[in-house]
């Protein structure tokens, strides 16, 4: 069974449909790409299944509990933590609130102050700013506080919006190493929602391509960037398959 | 809008006087309109228009022997004028919007909340303006003696007028550009569109309207006095527009007629309804309460307003809406 | 130096029922979006649960007859109960509404319960003997200070304390900073949204219960209408504060208080009476000046 799967997802905003019948699944410790041009729905994908917004028909189901029009709150407590588009940081609370907030997911005070020092150790800089207000830190310390926040959660699914948005190509990098260095110490579920296909050949897992709301195309992130299969979808050209 | 007709020649004194207050609220939430609902800035300040209004229609039509006892500081001018119904009408809804051309000037550098709370300032300011200013207002004591010549036809006759107005503007280059700044700020500003001045000119064409139904409703009276405009009114308009659904002009006008049906339904029911043998009526107050409570259940109901911000005459059946508008992303 | 103290009290006094007041507005702001229009009649509303209701002039107490320690619970109680009530009959129903929709239901909750008043009191004013022995003077570095204004401004620093200690040392104030700041992703990480908005709100009712005893004790009178201008100049604080940022709210509702007693002390004898309007003159400069308010809910935002 996978940890993850939407089936048949129909949802937008109003009268706007944006997804249209969608079928994925993420397994346990898979990392699973998203990528398409703007407007494709890639966001909205990741909002519908943190119950921001509401499907419209379609079921999605957590480790085999159906989770499609619970509240956000109720979500995230079965285990599904999502860092969304532009990171997204409480700017007016501390960098070690941000965390200890995320970490009321967790069972217990002592499983949180655990988790905390893991945090702290895979960020160090983190841990050298902690009683600044997030809203201080530079776009990639915040990228770095987002992604140890979801961490505090103790989800074992991670949805991450657009890691890359708005970051010098270097702190890309450190970016993609952490969460690297996280799917194989902490055998994490992954689920990125990402632009460059390039990043996800790099990092390696499977992709899904979305255009206008329906899926183009779906394989092994690394095998894809190697045809011109992936470029004739992204880009819409008759005859992609 | 022919119910006009039935009403003058057949209902009763009260029902009269329901209805050309209908349509003296119609001006006042159709200027309100102008400004809110194609500018999206709520506005508390417009009530301030219709005080300014209303005081100068006092000036120029109580008769000059009156004026000597009530508000003795009127330069000589004033004090001897005693104009006719119609272009005193008119210069106090001018008197408004030559107010609002400098308070527009300077608020609408504002948005969002932050203008929501300025032109609520401005509000405060004119009442207490006209609460102290003894010699031309006579305070917070009344002005009496103005000529009721609001009636039944010339109400309807200038509501129907700030309809056409408001319909005129909104279709205008003017109401076009105000709203495609208010629904897409960055958008229209890169299209060249000055949201300041834009919005001042709707703000300037409001406050003329709200203007023109304070004449009106002091003329109505026939007597005014600071506190008549100052939270109630401003919170009722508000509700009649907001109710009927505040981005569209048909919203304004249905929630004028539904919340004033709503009131003059309650307060039947206050003075007493006889039913076969049985009559109740119900305790002071009540007719509030009840007027209160109607109305947060249509907001349950109807989040967007009666009308749900579309236009009478463009209404499409949601059907229809859905498959014209065929998903593009 | 005793001369100047007075009105420093009074400043101080004053400027802390706008404190409390903005604070309750601020609160229920940042956790929803709403301008609560009923706040001012959440004041009235505790100041009439004092008195048993009759629509006579006079009138004996009913909460009013408890001891003293008991009164300042009970009001506080019943502040933050018609708090709590109204988010779940009311605004609970409207929690996808846009905030003009909000603010209109909030109005017309306002009229219910000022005609519930109404009905059940009459509209004319009663008066109320609450604590007349606070009125005493006490000397105070040579000033005699009304007892009243000196414990106002204590009630107020205890209030304003604890809640600080709420918000800063607490599970539930980190939620409901998180909240005030961004809604959506708090909820995103499990704090649970009904829990935080019934919190709010009853904080926020509490806060206009301790106004009611204060203003009560004040003036001695019970008004239907004494709420509301005290939510108006409370809605402005909140605004200049900076919208959702309680110390903005807290500092701008002193500000105003300052403001006020200054212009009614240096103004001249014949404008005085439009006092009111250089303070919203005032108000407006310092909206024009500064939109977001004095106090943007951020990062830059400073620690109370």
């Amino acid at each position: 069974m996978s940890l993850l799967e939407v089936a048949g997802l129909t949802a937008g905003y109003g009268r706007t449909t944006v997804l249209r019948g969608i079928e994925l699944a993420v397994d346990e410790g898979e990392t699973l790409f998203i990528a398409g041009p703007n407007g494709a729905g890639k966001s909205t994908l990741l909002k519908t299944i943190a119950g921001v917004v509401r499907p419209t028909a379609g079921a999605i189901r957590l480790a085999g509990q159906e989770i499609a029009s619970l509240a956000p709150e109720v979500i995230a407590r079965l285990g599904f933590s999502l860092v969304p588009e532009g990171r997204d940081c409480f700017a007016g609370l501390t960098v070690e609130e941000n965390l200890k907030l995320a970490g009321g997911l967790r069972p217990s005070a002592s499983d949180a102050a655990a988790e905390l020092t893991v945090v702290y150790d895979l960020f160090p800089v983190l841990r050298e700013r902690r009683s600044i207000p997030a809203g201080l830190l530079s776009g990639g310390q915040q990228q770095m506080l987002v992604i140890g926040r979801a961490l505090m959660t103790g989800s074992r699914l991670v949805a991450i919006d657009e890691p890359s948005l708005g970051l010098a190509p270097n702190i890309v990098d450190q970016v993609y190493e952490s969460l690297a260095l996280l799917r194989e110490k902490e055998g994490l579920s992954l689920l990125i929602v990402e632009q460059s296909t390039v990043r996800a050949s790099m990092m390696g897992g499977r992709l899904v391509l979305l255009r206008n709301g329906e899926i183009a195309l779906s394989g092994d992130a690394v095998a894809l960037s190697q045809g011109t299969a992936l470029r004739d979808a992204y880009f819409g050209y008759e005859g992609a398959a | 809008m022919l119910i006009v007709v039935p009403i003058d020649l057949f209902a009763s004194g009260v029902t009269t006087r329901t209805f050309t207050e209908m349509f003296v609220q119609m001006v006042l939430v159709v200027g309100l309109y102008l400004f809110v609902g194609n500018s999206g800035v709520i506005s508390f300040g417009h009530v301030g228009f219709m005080c300014i209004g209303a005081y100068a229609t006092a000036w120029l039509t109580v008769p000059p022997m009156m004026k000597q006892f009530t508000i003795k500081g009127l330069p000589e001018i004033l004090a001897q004028a005693q104009l006719p119904f119609l272009p005193s009408v008119l210069l106090a809804g001018l008197l408004a919007a030559a107010v609002a051309v400098p308070v527009g000037l300077v608020l609408m550098r504002l948005s969002g909340i932050a203008a929501s709370i300025a032109t609520f300032a401005f509000l405060a300011i004119v009442n207490n303006v006209y609460s102290n200013w003894d010699a031309w207002t006579a305070g917070t004591s009344s002005i009496v003696g103005i000529p009721t010549e609001t009636n039944i036809w010339t109400s309807w006759l200038f509501a129907s007028a700030a309809i056409l107005v408001a319909y005129a503007y909104s279709v205008s280059r003017f109401g076009l550009a105000l709203r495609s700044a208010r629904d897409e700020p960055v958008a229209a500003a890169a299209a060249g569109i000055d949201m300041v001045f834009q919005r001042t000119i709707a703000f300037v064409g409001s406050a003329f309207l709200c203007g023109v139904a304070g004449a009106l409703y002091a003329h109505f009276l026939g007597v005014v006095n600071p506190d008549a405009f100052f939270l109630s009114v401003t919170f009722t308009a508000l509700a009649m527009l907001i109710l009927g659904g505040m981005s569209s002009l048909s919203g304004a006008v249905t929630g004028v007629v539904f919340v004033t049906l709503l009131i003059s339904l309650f307060r039947t029911l206050e003075r007493g309804v006889s039913v076969g043998d049985a009559s109740f009526s119900l305790p002071a107050g009540s007719q509030e309460i009840a007027i209160g409570i109607a109305m947060i259940l249509v907001l349950i109901r109807r989040p967007a307003g009666l009308i749900g911000n579309r236009e009478f005459k463009w209404t499409r059946s949601p059907a229809k809406a859905e498959r014209r508008h065929k998903p593009a992303i | 130096m005793a001369g100047l103290l007075q009105p420093l009290f009074d400043a101080i006094s004053l400027g802390s029922i706008y404190a409390l007041g903005a604070l309750g507005i601020a609160l229920i702001f940042g956790v929803m979006r709403l301008i609560n229009f009923a706040h001012g009649h959440y004041i009235a509303f505790c100041v009439f649960a004092l008195l048993i209701p009759s629509t006579e002039v006079v009138t004996g107490m009913l909460l009013g007859a408890l001891p003293s320690w008991l009164i300042v619970l009970s009001v506080l109680g019943v502040g933050a109960l018609l708090s709590i009530a109204s988010e779940v009959v009311v605004f609970r129903r409207l929690r996808n509404a846009n905030p003009a929709v909000l603010m209109i239901a909030s109005f017309a909750l306002g009229i219910v319960i000022q005609n519930v008043l109404l009905v059940s009191y009459s509209s004319r004013p009663k008066s109320v003997s609450l604590w007349p022995e606070l009125s005493l003077p006490v000397e105070f570095f040579g000033a005699s200070i009304p007892l009243l204004q000196v414990l106002t401004v204590l009630v107020t620093v205890v209030l304003l304390l604890g809640l600080v200690f709420f918000l800063k040392r607490t599970r539930f104030g980190l939620e409901m900073r998180a909240a005030a700041e961004n809604f959506t992703m708090a909820r995103m990480l499990g704090v649970r949204a009904n829990r935080i908005i019934l919190l709010a709100f009853g904080i926020s009712g509490a806060l206009a219960g301790a106004i009611a005893l204060v203003l009560v004790s004040q003036t001695g009178t019970a008004d239907i209408r004494m709420g509301l201008p005290i939510m108006l100049i409370a809605f402005v604080a909140t605004v200049i504060g900076g919208m959702g940022s309680l110390q903005g709210a807290v500092f701008a509702g002193f500000l105003l208080g300052a403001i006020s007693v200054t212009l009614q002390l240096l103004l001249p004898l014949d404008i005085r009476p439009f006092r009111d309007a250089f303070l919203y003159l005032a108000v407006i400069a310092c909206l024009i000046w500064r939109p977001e308010g004095l106090f943007r809910a951020g990062p830059s935002s400073e620690r109370v």
